[in-house]
């Protein structure tokens, strides 16, 4: 605490002292989800990644374990075909081991990263597609039957989060958010298809993931 | 078109650009860290919506991924590009933060393109203009109570700064947001902002030999030194 701050100091108040710095403190204390560790002290992603751009095979076996579910369920989630998922997901794990280096955690968590690299490559499957016919069906179809697939606890919890902050969002910015995310639309596609201006399916968009980021309670 | 990149932020998080927005939005990100700061919280939101569909995969898919990996070479890092003279990459880098903080301040109503110094201009009051271009300008934005961001454009040539603020907790009647000059002497009062929390470029003056630039929450009309601990801090350059 510098001496700037002593005036203030002098001041009595019930509140706790807020400043940028604290707050900065917060956030690193509760990282996103995924990246903690978990509790029996095993390394975080980001660690593990940095093992694995030196070449560590142990390690991505642990990020393996780590990604596989998230990577594979998101790519069946946006192709809707079981092989081509397995084979998107197959590209993706092995570009993470080959680009592990690239990771940079000032950028965002290791989760994201990977997660971005499987869901572009996913997105880039349905869009060179001639698919299109197709992708709308897709994203609107309800999402496969969590209990009966005997997913993991953290899986299934995630899920039914996600699924409540979705009913929270305006009926336009969940159609748009879950066109563009789940369907692989671009949102002049997505503009398209719901009828409405460009403007309109940004801002929808944009308020929509902020509404759910404030409901998540996601920290960047 | 408007290019303006701020409402991009939704939907680039989503994937929902083609390649070309893509790129260009990922360019204007490092001159902006309002967006930057943004479009991180909106990506690991993404990040969310795709744990959420996580499936097991084919228990055959872990010894495919395995073998194929002592197969395959690794990619060495990144090395940095090699950077302007540190004089240019100032300018540059002010003049990009400007440039932020003026598609900020027009609410995306007016597409205002980077190098449009003129559009630029014209779209702004003069005098904040004045203290956006000044040769020592620096723009530092925070954010604080979750979703506000505050940006404060500072020039000690001209003892003044722009600062913006948008977002901050409306305060009840009788409550303002003041601004405040601190170290190394006492808090010396720059002004009160709208108590509605989000309010147009305020220009204010007095800027001295201040270390922090500071905001509370002071009676209407303010006061004459701060009654409360900071809502937010940003040093200054």
């Amino acid at each position: 605490m510098g001496p700037d701050f002593v005036a203030f100091e002098t001041h009595p108040s019930g509140r706790p002292h807020r400043t940028v710095g604290v707050e900065t403190n917060q956030r690193r204390s509760s990282p996103p989800h995924g990246t903690r560790p978990a509790d029996d002290g095993s390394p975080d992603l980001s660690e593990l990644l940095g093992r694995v751009a030196r070449g560590d095979r142990d390690a991505f076996a642990q990020v393996y374990e780590r990604l596989s579910g998230p990577v594979y369920g998101l790519a069946l989630r946006v192709v809707r075909d079981p092989a081509q998922a397995e084979e998107i997901a197959q590209d993706v794990l092995v570009e993470i081991w080959r680009k592990a280096s690239h990771y940079r955690p000032d950028r965002g968590s290791a989760i994201s990263w990977a997660l971005t690299v499987a869901h572009r490559r996913a997105v880039d499957r349905v869009r060179s597609a001639q698919a299109d016919r197709d992708r709308e069906q897709r994203a609107t179809a309800p999402a496969p039957d969590y209990d009966q697939v005997a997913e993991e606890a953290g899986t299934r919890l995630e899920h039914q989060q996600v699924r409540r902050c979705l009913r929270g969002l305006t009926e336009r910015q969940r159609e748009s958010i879950t066109l563009a995310y789940y369907g692989g639309y671009t949102y002049r596609e997505v503009a398209e298809l719901l009828g409405i201006g460009l403007t309109a399916v940004k801002t929808r968009m944009r308020d929509g993931l902020i509404r759910l980021r404030d409901c998540l309670g996601v920290q960047p | 078109m408007s290019h303006d990149p701020h409402h991009l932020a939704g939907a680039y998080a989503l994937d929902a650009l083609t390649g070309t927005e893509r790129r260009r939005f990922e360019r204007h990100l490092p001159g902006c860290p309002t967006c930057a700061d943004e479009t991180s919280g909106l990506r690991e939101t993404a990040t969310r919506l795709a744990l959420a569909a996580a499936r097991r995969p084919p228990d055959a898919l872990r010894d495919r991924v395995l073998a194929e990996i002592t197969r395959t070479r690794q990619a060495p890092p990144p090395l940095p590009r090699r950077l302007p003279s540190p004089r240019a990459a100032r300018g540059l880098s002010r003049l990009a933060a400007a440039a932020c903080l003026v598609l900020a301040l027009t609410g995306g109503g007016i597409a205002v393109h980077l190098h449009d110094r003129a559009g630029r201009a014209q779209a702004l009051d003069r005098q904040v203009g004045v203290v956006l271009t000044a040769p020592d300008a620096h723009a530092s934005t925070i954010h604080a109570q979750g979703t506000a961001t505050v940006t404060v454009v500072s020039s000690r040539a001209l003892n003044r700064a722009v600062v913006t603020t948008a977002r901050l907790r409306r305060l009840p009647a009788a409550k303002t947001y003041q601004m405040w000059w601190l170290g190394p002497a006492a808090p010396r009062s720059a002004g009160t902002l709208d108590p509605r929390g989000t309010s147009k470029p305020v220009i204010t003056t007095g800027l001295g030999d201040a270390r922090t630039f500071g905001i509370t929450i002071e009676p209407t009309g303010g006061s004459p030194a701060p009654t409360g601990p900071p809502v937010l801090t940003i040093p200054l350059a």
